[in-house]
């Protein structure tokens, strides 16, 4: 068969095919794809919670901007209004209307809960002391708390229990008994949504749910100047969704727009235009279809920066159309140039090939997407365009402006002191740059801007949200194991907040207690026989009436032989959510949390619970920082390793130390440039910052490969000039438009790559240029 | 329910009573109308004196005696400190605002409480202070008031208007601006009775 019509069809059978698959692709937005496949335990908690844990479904609300009796009023309206929707699991704006069912279930079950329950407190000693107690705090101011339950619970199980509940905190301001910010300017709600973390369709429509409560219930006059603000991780997640829609949407069509008409100007062809995407678009299809089949969902960062990444191929077609002389064909010029273009793209590739190792899923995608990408474009170029071409074409005249180009290009080497100069003054001022050099903190890879986040955390010291910073995480096959650990930690805790280690805590433990731990306390409640002659004993010369504490007897008897408090008895509390938020069950086993307050002595902490092999303290902050440690060191592993396989493949295919040294001093010298760039006024580097240099080193080594091979044809420069200009206009263009970007991600990579391969195509150009007395023209081909 | 904080309140506003009571005093027998009264306690903005209680709970055959300090700034400061008892533990009512704070010493953290979210507490803490503040109108929108004696011995009895209230009712007695003795009884039936002697003003 005619290897033309072979190469036609295998390439339409696998475009098709890539399009078949994109049909069934799903598309998906979770930032969490740009954290890492975490590793460890402690590192698993920390973005299970920030995918789906109780943190990821809260959202703070404020109202705004009304004057003060009013806000205080919308706030009881707009919760009324939310109560018994099915988006929100819980509302809650400060009223305590909600409790009734709580203290029902405590009260009913406090022999069970409470685990002050021990054979010692029922003897007469016991009773005693508890009587003491009673009478002391009858005498007390508190007095009115003790009296109503004192003949039910002398020994203050119930108190107990609350005190435990409130952790001996009052929570956020209150006015009209809704809670306000301290100056009382907005009133502040808490909403639990149903939706997961990740459920960003469901966060949406729960967010437009309060919206549209929120107009409904300041439809009055008097109330339109109220505001209503939304922060947490939800509105987050649905405001980075849309940016990162409309990112990769408008930017692809901008950058696209902007590299076709830079190559329709310089070809003033459309047929020549369209056929320059042919490669492009093919690869986009196939590195796409690629993905899909390798990590089954694409990352809508993937699509919008891949798109913009893959522009790179288009570079391909501008080689083989530019360096086609009018006189000669484009079969020729494509065996010419075939070698370089193969060095190149196969630099490229192991450049990429870092990122396909990165253990951000997202990183990983981008690596799979560029690599197959830019194979396709390479292939499609080097066999299927010269196929398309049409039989008339003569390639592009050498204009004057190219001519131009040459001479500018042939006095570059007189620039050669300057680029060393500015690499010595950049590589100093990042020896000896101000600020920190890595953005040490983990909200710096946030999508979230600075001003939300800022937003976010006035509202938080508002409501004195407890900053959950440390978690006690336990692991276990089965629900009662991790709560038996949980009430272990308990036991080992409590003495901790006795000493100030920390302020206090909440276990699972205590709205739903092991069944070993029930039935310890079940048998330790003695019979009412044996009770009520301890209590008569214990009663001996204290002022209470006689018959006063039967309740108490019948009570005891009932909780002795009654049933245990299983999962479904918390049903319709709000305790229930609490326990949720503490105990899940994951597709590996159960998870127990113990969430700490006001830890001042992590290291006495994480001593006293060494001994348990399934639990293990976590610091949610230090341990962020470690993974953005752990995700740096990565970044600047996998960055050098590409640069290695760089140096590498280089090295092996040129085959000479000088041309070695010169294909790699420009790209060397714009590294260092760009970095400098990117620090200037003290700016931290991020991550992706990193993986931009990788890319700036992929696609700069094409420039210097192409102008290494030119040196042994000073006559043909002008024209490779030309196509790597024309190239790398295209590659500025597109990550130009990316720097534009409010997407972390995308403008951190966007800006170093733009300016970048500016600065390795001028390098290159001045560092080889030819008309330098002391280059010989030695220059072969490889 | 906060009987206790209510006499500490009405304590304080006894001592707030204590205000110069000069006029008052100078016309001892002139008939006493809760807008006198009212006048004569307006003035006060400071009081210190000592209380001495007697508490007869149902669910003790014998009543509990507590003595302390009270103390009042005005207009929204009150604070009832006990003695040490026997076992030398004391504690310290303080209303502030909105905010009644109990810290019974030693390691327990203090009890804090809102007023807006006990209103039976809140009803009886506001209506105080409008009595401290001489606001007449606003103690009869939340109370029955009755007036009686001579300006020179008086007693109000107050009942709650509302059904969000432990109280049953209260008697305060006093000469001039001076407050000598508050007596109430909660919807349980406990009954409390304190008596008051300013010390400085």
């Amino acid at each position: 068969m005619n290897p033309r019509l072979v190469a036609i069809l295998v390439w339409l059978t696998v475009v098709v095919a890539s399009c078949l698959c994109i049909t069934r692709l799903h598309i998906d937005t979770d930032m969490a794809a740009f954290l890492p496949r975490a590793a460890s335990p402690a590192q698993r908690v920390l973005v299970d919670q920030f995918r789906d844990g109780i943190v990821s479904r809260l959202v703070l609300i404020a109202i705004e901007g009304a004057p003060d009796k009013r806000t205080t009023a919308i706030s009881k309206r707009l919760a009324e209004r939310l109560r018994g929707n099915e988006d929100f699991v819980t509302i809650e704006n400060g009223d305590k209307s909600g409790f009734d069912r709580d203290r029902d279930f405590l009260w009913s079950n406090r022999y069970l809960l409470s685990d002050q329950i021990d054979p010692a407190r029922f003897t007469q000693a016991g009773l005693r002391a508890a009587l003491e107690r009673d009478l002391a705090d009858l005498g007390s101011a508190a007095g009115f708390l003790v009296k109503r339950t004192l003949a039910d619970d002398p020994t203050g199980e119930m108190l107990h229990l609350i005190g435990q509940l409130r952790g001996g905190d009052d929570g956020p301001a209150r006015t009209d008994g809704v809670w306000v910010s301290p100056d009382g300017q907005r009133a502040l709600m808490l909403v639990r949504l149903r939706a997961a973390g990740s459920d960003i369709d469901g966060a949406q429509r729960a967010l437009e749910t309060i919206r549209s409560a929120f107009d409904a219930v300041t439809s009055d006059t008097a109330d339109r100047a109220a505001r209503l603000v939304l922060t947490g991780p939800p509105v987050f997640a649905v405001a980075a969704r849309d940016r990162i829609k409309s990112d990769a949407t408008r930017l692809s069509v901008l950058a696209s727009g902007l590299v076709a008409g830079a190559l329709l100007a310089v070809y003033r062809s459309p047929r020549l235009l369209a056929l320059a995407f042919v490669p492009v678009i093919s690869g986009a299809l196939v590195g796409i279809a690629a993905v899909g089949l390798v990590f089954r969902t694409v990352h809508g960062i993937t699509l919008g920066f891949g798109a913009t990444l893959i522009g790179e191929a288009v570079d391909y077609a501008v080689y083989l159309f530019t360096q086609t002389a009018p006189d000669s064909l484009v079969e020729p010029t494509l065996r010419r140039i075939w070698p370089t273009l193969r060095l190149g793209v196969l630099t490229s590739i192991f450049g990429f090939s870092a990122m396909l190792l990165s253990s951000f899923e997202g990183f990983a995608q981008l690596g799979l997407f560029t690599i197959t990408g830019l194979a396709v474009a390479v292939c499609v170029t080097r066999w299927v365009l010269p196929v398309l071409i049409p039989a008339g074409f003569a390639g592009v005249r050498q204009s004057r402006t190219m001519m131009r180009l040459g001479t500018i290009a042939s006095g570059g080497w007189r620039l050669r002191l300057g680029v060393l100069v500015l690499t010595a003054v950049a590589a100093t001022s990042l020896a000896f740059g101000k600020g920190p050099f890595w953005a040490a903190d983990l909200t710096s890879l946030s999508p979230v801007p600075a001003a939300e986040q800022q937003l976010d955390q006035s509202l938080r010291r508002d409501m004195r949200a407890p900053d959950a910073a440390h978690l006690v995480v336990i692991r276990g096959a089965e629900q009662e194991a991790v709560l038996r650990t949980a009430e272990r930690m308990t036991a080992l805790l409590g003495p901790l907040v006795q000493q100030g280690a920390l302020a206090g805590f909440d276990s699972p433990s205590r709205y739903l207690p092991s069944v070993a731990a029930q039935h310890a306390r079940q048998a330790a409640l003695p019979d009412a026989a044996a009770l009520r002659t301890d209590l008569d004993a214990a009663l001996q010369d204290l002022p209470f009436q006689p018959g006063l504490f039967a309740p108490f007897v019948d009570a005891v008897g009932k909780a002795r032989s009654g049933p245990i408090v299983s999962r479904a008895a918390l049903n319709g509390t709000s305790l229930s959510l609490r326990l949720d938020s503490l105990l899940s069950h994951r597709s590996d086993g159960w998870v127990a949390i113990l969430s700490l307050r006001g830890v001042t002595a992590p290291g006495a902490i994480a001593a006293a619970i060494a001994g348990a092999q399934d639990a293990v303290l976590v610091d949610l902050k230090a341990e962020s920082d470690r993974l953005l440690g752990v995700y740096l060191q990565e970044g600047v592993s996998l960055a050098s390793f590409g640069a290695m396989a760089i140096f590498l493949l280089l090295a092996v295919s040129l085959r000479s130390v000088r041309r070695l040294l010169s294909v790699t001093a420009p790209l060397a010298a714009s590294v260092v440039v760009t970095l400098a760039v990117l620090r200037l006024g003290g700016n931290p580097l991020s991550i992706f910052n990193l993986f931009g240099m990788l890319l700036v080193v992929a696609i700069g080594s094409n420039y210097c490969l192409f102008l290494d091979r030119q040196r042994g044809d000073p006559a043909g420069l002008p024209r490779v000039l030309a196509s790597l200009l024309l190239a790398n206009g295209c590659t500025v263009a597109g990550f130009g438009v990316l720097a534009l970007s409010q997407t972390p991600v995308l403008h951190d990579l966007g800006m170093p790559v733009a300016v970048g391969t500016l600065m390795s195509l001028m390098f290159a150009t001045i560092i080889m240029s030819p008309a330098h007395p002391s280059t010989p023209s030695n220059a072969t081909s490889s | 329910m906060s009987f206790i904080t209510r006499t500490a309140v009405f304590a304080l506003l006894a001592l707030l009573a204590a205000g110069p009571g000069k006029a008052a005093e100078t016309s001892s027998n002139v008939p006493a109308t809760l807008d006198r009264i009212m006048t004569a306690l307006r003035s006060t903005r400071h009081v210190q004196a000592r209380y001495i209680e007697h508490r007869y709970l149902h669910a003790l055959r014998t009543p509990i005696e507590t003595r302390g300090a009270l103390h009042f700034d005005a207009p929204d400061h009150l604070e009832k400190a006990s003695d040490p008892d026997s076992r030398g533990s004391a504690e310290r009512l303080t209303i502030d605002g909105d905010r009644l704070t109990i810290d019974r010493g030693g390691n327990a953290p203090p009890i804090v409480l809102s007023l807006h979210e006990h209103p039976e507490i809140g009803v009886l803490v506001d209506s105080i202070r409008m009595t401290l503040s001489g606001d007449e109108a606003a103690l009869r929108q939340n109370f029955d008031v009755t007036a009686s004696g001579t300006v020179g011995e008086w007693q109000l009895a107050l009942q709650p208007r509302g059904n969000q209230t432990l109280l049953q009712w209260m008697r305060i007695s006093g000469f001039g601006a001076r407050i000598t003795a508050i007596d109430s009884q909660d919807t349980e039936g406990d009954r409390s009775d304190m008596s008051i002697v300013e010390q400085s003003r």
